[in-house]
């Protein structure tokens, strides 16, 4: 316990530890600290437990089951388990919502996951595209506009995967470009972003497939609850 | 029939996700180190960040952690009524009150002191007490940030900081709710 005089520091002495004290009054405890055997004591506590603290207490992150969960951004309050939920009733939207209670459940597939949620995401009404156009003419410069790098964008309707549009997007923390085409009620949705590291990859997840690649240094994913032949088939047409 | 509802502005989720993803470690660690129960702080993380994207319209800019933590805290405290954890009743001067076997910090926390027991030692401690202790030294936030995402002035910021910091050091526990 400390004597009584030194009780009226100890505030004062946590509060300059935590950098909460402007230089005079932390002047005043420094030059207290130096003649107080006691006080000074508390200054060496406190910056003992800190370090302790430091070292030895867990600082938690997100687990990937949280990731990807809140990748989606669900509009919508049927993920929630708190409230009941909200009936959709239009084909596309009770499918997305379905879906969505998944990610916090199922073991996520890393970063595709999060592609897979954003791909989800954009098929609630009005996400799925910010430029509405068949004609690259008008989705490349809708781009360049607005991103510093340049994605491939073509038309693909005469081998049956007619562009529709493009947006904006965020996936694992950075900004994608998305073009979307659509082949018969499928949508596709290829995500692009600059990293000239990409490896290409493939695979299926709850009834989605993409297809992954790089070009000219940026990644390319296409996610669509199209068959994996037929995506195939889209990104071979795209290259 | 045909549900219909109005789109929010292109680009919402967007500059969402953009503010308050990288938070989410932050959420997610304030979740646990309130509840406890990792799959229980798992949901009441989700939930914030659902509430935090329904709310951020009305964000004004400033502080994007301070304020997606409010919402996490808010989240939290409801989940625990709920779960019938019975809120603390204790007044500020019993939060407050020495147990004192005074400051001896060489026997309570040693480079010799396992992992484990410090951590357990903070989980232990009263809620009102660890949430201001993980704010400030886990999550690094200032006096004037915890007050605002507490509700509670500094000077109390102060008190249950000193408080929790004894705790530990002393190697005292209390019930615990």
């Amino acid at each position: 316990m400390l004597a009584e005089p030194c009780a009226e520091w100890a505030l004062l002495i946590q509060a300059d530890i935590d950098g909460e004290l402007p230089a005079a009054d932390a002047a005043k405890v420094t030059l207290h600290v130096a003649g107080c055997a006691e006080c000074a004591r508390v200054q060496a506590d406190l910056l003992n437990l800190r370090t302790q603290l430091r070292s030895h207490a867990p600082r938690y992150t997100a687990s990937a089951a949280l990731r990807a969960a809140v990748s989606v951004a669900p509009n919508n309050t049927a993920a929630s388990r708190w409230r009941p939920g909200v009936a959709f009733v239009s084909g596309i939207a009770v499918a997305a919502s379905v879906l969505l209670l998944l990610p916090i459940t199922a073991p996520p597939n890393g970063p595709e996951a999060n592609l897979v949620s954003a791909h989800l995401r954009a098929l609630q009404p009005g996400h799925l595209t910010d430029v509405i156009s068949t004609d690259q003419h008008t989705v490349k410069p809708w781009f360049d506009g607005r991103l510093t790098f340049t994605p491939t964008v073509k038309d693909l309707a005469a081998e049956g995967f007619p562009l529709v549009g493009g947006r904006l997007d965020v996936v694992n923390g950075h900004e994608a470009a998305v073009m979307v085409y659509r082949r018969r009620d499928h949508m596709i949705d290829v995500f692009a972003w600059p990293d000239s590291n990409a490896l290409a990859a493939s695979g299926q997840r709850e009834g989605y497939a993409w297809v992954g690649w790089q070009h000219d240094g940026i990644a390319y994913w296409a996610v669509s609850s199209l068959n994996q032949a037929e995506l195939l088939e889209f990104v071979a047409d795209l290259k | 029939m045909i549900w219909k509802r109005a789109a929010p502005p292109p680009q919402y989720h967007a500059r969402f996700a953009a503010e308050m993803l990288p938070h989410l470690n932050s959420a997610a660690n304030l979740a646990r180190w309130l509840v406890r129960d990792p799959a229980l702080a798992d949901d009441v993380a989700q939930e914030a960040m659902l509430r935090a994207l329904t709310y951020f319209s009305g964000f004004r800019g400033g502080d994007s952690r301070a304020w997606l933590l409010s919402i996490v805290r808010n989240v939290a405290y409801s989940a625990l009524t709920k779960r019938g954890r019975a809120m603390s009743d204790h007044d500020e001067a019993e939060l407050l009150a020495v147990a004192d076997p005074g400051l001896t910090p060489e026997a309570a926390v040693s480079a010799a002191e396992s992992q484990g027991l410090l951590a357990a030692k903070l989980a232990a401690l009263p809620l009102e007490l660890r949430e201001i202790l993980v704010l400030r030294e886990l999550e690094e936030l200032s006096y004037k940030q915890i007050a605002e995402i507490v509700g509670v002035p500094m000077g109390t910021v102060m008190s249950r900081l000193f408080r929790a910091r004894q705790e530990l050091m002393a190697g005292g526990h209390r019930d615990v709710g």
